[in-house]
């Protein structure tokens, strides 16, 4: 209800101020122009990152001082904080990132953000800033129509800052005029009430704005037009502070519960920030007047005392801050504690990941490893072991030959459970998340659905075999009995050597191929062929039952290589890349042969 | 250091195939290292492994690691005369 009028009454209140002052429509659309910049800046920043962004986070974050400087980097370089809390949240809902060294770049942005303040109360408010903004728009717009991506990034960037720069000078200029006609210092409110009331100001307006650039900014005009008070100015800037945080807190709504716990984080540490500094405020701006001093501010400038104060109390909120972070991270998890996740959910698919082409990309690695986990479990059931059976050194064959009866399994059911919904929803992000991006980016794509389709395929090849094994354990033909032994102990060796193998590439171990398992697959079926033979030629074999078996040889070998693929996919050539050395060791079909006989 | 000293020092610098070269060479030194101490920890491996299905698996794997190190010793063999 709130949100369907509170739009409907902006639009009327907006009306009415252009209508009755020309003034505060200047100033109206200066903001907005403003606010188009920063739209234009972030899309610019996403469109030529292109993953460098991502990696750089990726390998910088390992302490808290890198994630620190990252956050005061970023921040700085792209002056939007926002863009970095919400890509911070995506890392970490993707399981790229720990909860400490997200909260680290968060502490880091505050700081970042302060750099706009000096750049617009320093450089904004005392050159004629709208000549830049001009040319800046006509070469960003002429970048805008390239093909090249990278090009178009440039361009992007270049408007969002040429429309920054005239959002600015519209800015400046209205409550230039403005001050002619309306005194806005006849509603200064003095002391603690005023602090509170234009704190609360500034909330309201960032969050509307979605942006405390934008607010800052407009405060930094108001005040260098006089406008405003100081003190109330201040007040403004501890709002917009506090009022940013609605930007993660929107980002994280999509995110799982570790990308909430970042959202929250931000908020405490800007609702702390906030009231240091507004129960500190007399001393910090005795502090702000004796840094002024000692830096060269002249005594009337009070935009630029305004840039120290913002400087002052993010800063003073992360000394404050950093010694609990500790203690803040693990009362975030106490707090979100994660839901458990049903083996058929995906659990790093979620929509905080959707724009960032590597965390997608890590996102649906991990979800594969999960289909594989399934996988393993499926294809026990099918082999008639215990999952703990494969996965351990026991002795499958001596287990097998035990055996006198299979345990029940419906292997269609445990498909429908474990495999099919997570498999789905993995094609479907795939489509989702897999246009428009580098040419890298789209292979690995089309390897991790490749890797997906080979499992399910190799789980729907063991259904067919599945009776005949039920039935050749209880047989009494010790023939049939002792081949569909050999087999589904070989089919168990392989899912325990792949998972070997993935356990090993953890630390890049160099298994560069599954070639050796490709040789003893031909080995096996050499056997297999000729142990077939004999058996007929013997008596040993009705030729119903040798059908019956060469059928379920093709099963077990299209399981086998299937698995195969998907190994080499997922744990070797896809896990890392391969060097040009590696791959110059690697062996060609017919080296392999060779080596077969 | 004599002019022609210097200049061959400076073609040297300056030659992006012998860089390349070097480090392809080093890589591949990387690798075969790496390839040689997986595949006496299968050695070993293999003689503690009794007969059966383990052993063939170990062998097999063996064989194409022993190819793999053979084949990086002749890449690292051509790289060098180069």
């Amino acid at each position: 209800m709130l949100r369907k009028i509170l739009l409907p009454t902006i639009f009327v209140i907006l009306g009415w101020g252009f209508w009755v002052s020309p003034d505060f429509k200047t100033i109206a659309a200066g903001v907005s122009v403003f606010l188009f910049g920063m739209l234009s800046l972030e899309q610019g920043f996403q469109a030529f990152a292109g993953g460098t962004l991502e990696r750089i986070l990726n390998k910088t974050t390992d302490k808290l001082w890198k994630s620190l400087s990252f956050g005061v980097v970023s921040t700085t370089l792209m002056q939007s904080s926002s863009l970095v809390s919400v890509i911070t949240i995506s890392f970490l809902s993707a399981g790229l990132l720990d909860l400490a060294s997200g909260v680290g770049i968060i502490f880091g942005a505050n700081i970042g953000t302060t750099t706009g303040a000096w750049l617009v109360a320093g450089f904004g408010l005392k050159v004629k800033i709208s000549a830049y903004a001009m040319p800046m728009l006509v070469f960003g717009v002429l970048l805008l129509f390239q093909n090249s991506k990278n090009l178009k990034g440039i361009g992007y960037i270049l408007v969002g800052l040429g429309f920054l720069f005239l959002g600015i000078h519209y800015m400046k200029e209205g409550f230039d005029a403005f001050k002619d006609s309306f005194d806005l210092a006849r509603f200064a409110v003095a002391g603690y009430p005023g602090l509170f009331l234009f704190a609360g100001i500034g909330i309201a307006a960032t969050v509307v704005m979605q942006s405390s650039h934008a607010t800052l900014v407009l405060t930094i005009t108001a005040l260098a037009a006089g406008q405003i008070t100081y003190e109330n100015a201040l007040a403004l800037a501890i709002g917009a502070n506090v009022g940013t945080t609605i930007t993660a807190i929107i980002g994280s709504l999509s995110a799982n519960e570790q990308g909430k716990r970042l959202a929250v984080a931000h908020l405490i540490f800007n609702l702390v920030t906030g009231l240091i500094a507004i129960v500190f405020i007399y001393q910090m701006m005795a502090s702000v007047e004796w840094i002024s001093a000692h830096v060269g501010i002249a005594e009337d400038d009070y935009t630029l005392k305004l840039a120290v104060f913002h400087t002052l109390f993010n800063t003073i909120g992360v000394l404050v801050m950093l010694p609990l972070i500790g203690r803040l991270v693990s009362m975030l998890e106490g707090l979100f504690k994660p839901k458990a996740v049903l083996i058929s959910m995906p659990k790093y698919l979620n929509d905080a990941t959707i724009d960032f082409p590597d965390t997608v990309l890590e996102a649906l690695r991990l979800e594969t490893l999960r289909v594989w986990d399934h996988t393993i479990n499926i294809l026990s059931g099918v082999l008639g072991f215990e999952r703990g059976q494969i996965c351990s050194d026991t002795d499958l064959a001596m287990v097998a030959q035990s055996q006198r009866k299979l345990p029940d399994f419906d292997v269609d059911a445990a498909y429908e459970l474990q495999v099919k919904s997570l498999y789905s929803a993995i094609i479907t992000f795939i489509s989702r998340a897999g246009f428009s991006w580098q040419d890298e980016q789209s292979g690995d794509i089309h390897w991790l659905r490749q890797a997906n389709q080979n499992m399910v395929e190799a789980i729907k090849a063991s259904k067919h075999l599945r009776k005949n094994l039920v039935a050749a354990v209880a047989s009494t033909n010790e023939e049939q009995r002792l081949i569909y032994t050999n087999m589904r102990v070989h089919l168990a060796l392989l899912v325990r050597e792949l998972e070997e193998i993935r356990q090993e590439s953890i630390d890049e171990s160099p298994v560069l191929s599954l070639d050796h398992l490709r040789l003893l697959m031909n080995e096996l079926c050499e056997k297999f062929n000729a142990r077939m033979a004999n058996a007929m030629t013997e008596g040993r074999m009705s030729g119903e039952l040798a059908v019956s078996l060469l059928n379920d040889s093709n099963y077990a070998q299209e399981v086998y290589s299937k698995l195969l693929d998907m190994g080499e996919t997922l744990f070797i050539r896809h896990s890392r890349s391969l060097t040009d050395a590696e791959h110059e060791v690697l062996l060609s079909d017919d080296e392999l042969l060779e080596l077969e006989t | 250091m004599t002019e022609k000293s210097l200049l061959s020092r400076l073609e040297a610098y300056l030659d992006l195939n012998a860089k390349r070269r070097k480090k392809k060479a080093d890589e591949l030194k990387a690798i075969i290292g790496k390839l040689k101490k997986k595949e006496k920890a299968l050695i070993a491996e293999y003689q503690k492994a009794g007969k059966g299905k383990k052993r063939a698996r170990l062998e097999k794997r063996c064989v194409i690691l022993h190819a793999q190190r053979k084949k990086g010793l002749k890449a690292l063999k051509k790289v060098n005369k180069k």
